[in-house]
């Protein structure tokens, strides 16, 4: 299972191994930047999620189901996703580490509800 | 003919229903029950319907005998409801909507109610009293919108119900006692009479004045007059003779006997269901997509976030005249 690191060090990344199904993601990489000495009277924290998928339609499909909700909670969090090629990439900015340690989580709940909804009722109909 | 596939999730239940022109092709749902004594919270509750929404979306496929390409519409509950229970349900709907190529349609939850049991029921123009554990509202249809003719301005009759059955434990009924009657116009309100009985509960008890049972019979005795009381009002002002009952308050059969017998005084028919449709389900997601699709309405995946408020009126009502 994917482990969010509890201390937000540079460059960290996971590595996922699933089920040998050709579609779904076989490696997600993470990289987390705390704040730097700079940006630290901001406290500014970001975490980058890209995810692979077999295809970019299968990509954009996850993009469409995971952008349209809004941040349960207003203040405090953004989140960017975006499609290149066959990736879907995520950014995250939030002012408090737990704060950006729910948004994460949650999210890795929902991309895996996504992804195994394709898995059981994919592949998607030709356009 | 037109098949739509419905997705409810907002509360403890999640169902997925499938509706092809008026018949309820499957149903089925699960309900997410919590110990004895305790309610149920949104990630929890997320949780569960997260871990049972593919397998319940099979099976209604699967009773239907229908494949995903005889599906026209995914309809799913945009709103009102709990955020993260209505999330993990709109997340399957919008992928499987794209997965399929299907057009989308997000649902207000109150309506669908009240499209199932209009369908069940065959009624003409009812007012319709809908009370849940979520929701009360007494709602009339007029010029293309549902209208909410008065409402609770706390919280729902069945959020009372619960919340005292947790603090006395018990069901059962007997003699009466006199508790507040909060009826403000068009409107109820129940928070007051909540708290004066949790209190009484306490002090009453101890001095073995009444029972238990005598304490909750007396509170749906209150309630549920004050729930006749703003129905007939709004019947008056409608002129409408018949009462439509949903949403699951209105299993209630003592509820459904009070009403009975208004409506007898002034000669209006009342109309209710059993606890497959009163009950939140997928079926009624369905139907409510399937007018909405068939008049011409679909949602745009940018659209289709979920909201834990949505106001019965502000759907426009683009399929009855």
């Amino acid at each position: 299972m994917m482990e969010i690191p509890d201390t937000f060090a540079p460059s960290a990344s996971c590595a996922l191994v699933r089920s040998p199904k050709l579609y779904l993601p076989t490696r997600i990489t993470t990289m987390a930047a705390p704040c730097t000495e700079n940006n630290h009277k901001q406290g500014t924290l970001e975490f980058a999620l890209d995810v692979p998928f077999p295809s970019t339609r299968e990509a954009s499909i996850a993009l469409q189901s995971l952008s349209p909700d809004r941040e349960p909670r207003k203040g405090g969090i953004s989140k960017e996703l975006t499609v290149s090629g066959s990736t879907l990439s995520v950014r995250w900015r939030a002012d408090e580490a737990r704060i950006l340690r729910v948004s994460v989580g949650s999210f890795m709940d929902h991309l895996s509800l996504v992804m195994e909804t394709m898995e059981l009722f994919g592949p998607p109909v030709p356009q | 003919m037109t098949v739509v596939i419905g997705f409810e999730g907002s509360a403890n239940k999640i169902g997925v229903g499938i509706v092809r022109n008026g018949e309820v092709l499957s149903n089925p749902r699960r309900t997410y029950i919590t110990p004895p004594g305790q309610g149920f919270l949104p990630s929890e509750t997320a949780r569960h319907h997260r871990s049972v929404i593919l397998t319940v979306l099979k099976e209604a496929l699967e009773e239907a005998g229908l494949k995903p390409a005889d599906i026209d519409c995914v309809a799913y509950t945009k709103g009102p409801g709990m955020g993260a229970p209505l999330v993990t349900v709109a997340l399957v709907a919008r992928t499987v909507a794209q997965l399929w190529g299907k057009p989308l349609l997000g649902v207000n939850h109150c309506i669908g109610h009240i499209e199932m049991v209009r369908l069940i029921t065959q009624a003409n123009n009812p007012t319709v009293l809908y009370v849940s554990g979520g929701n009360t509202q007494v709602i009339a249809y007029s010029e293309r919108r549902y209208r909410i003719f008065g409402e609770t301005i706390d919280i729902a009759v069945g959020n009372c119900l619960d919340r005292f059955a947790r603090v006395i434990k018990v069901i059962m009924l007997l003699h009466y006692v006199e508790l507040p009657y909060t009826v403000k116009g068009m409107d109820v309100s129940f928070s007051g009479i909540l708290s004066y009985i949790e209190e009484a509960a306490g002090k009453m008890l101890k001095c073995n004045q009444c029972t238990a049972e005598d304490l909750c019979f007396s509170l749906q005795e209150t309630l549920f007059s004050m729930l006749v009381e703003i129905t007939e009002r709004a019947m008056a002002h409608c002129s409408s003779q018949e009462v439509l009952i949903v949403g699951g308050v209105g299993c209630n059969l003592r509820l459904q006997e009070m009403m009975g017998v208004m409506c007898k005084e002034r000669g209006a028919k009342l109309f209710a269901t059993d606890e497959s449709f009163c009950i939140d389900n997928g079926a009624m997601i369905a139907q409510a997509g399937w007018e909405m699709f068939r008049s011409g309405q679909t949602t745009e995946l940018s659209d289709s976030w979920i909201t834990q408020r949505y106001r019965t009126d502000e759907v426009e009502v683009t399929w009855r005249d």
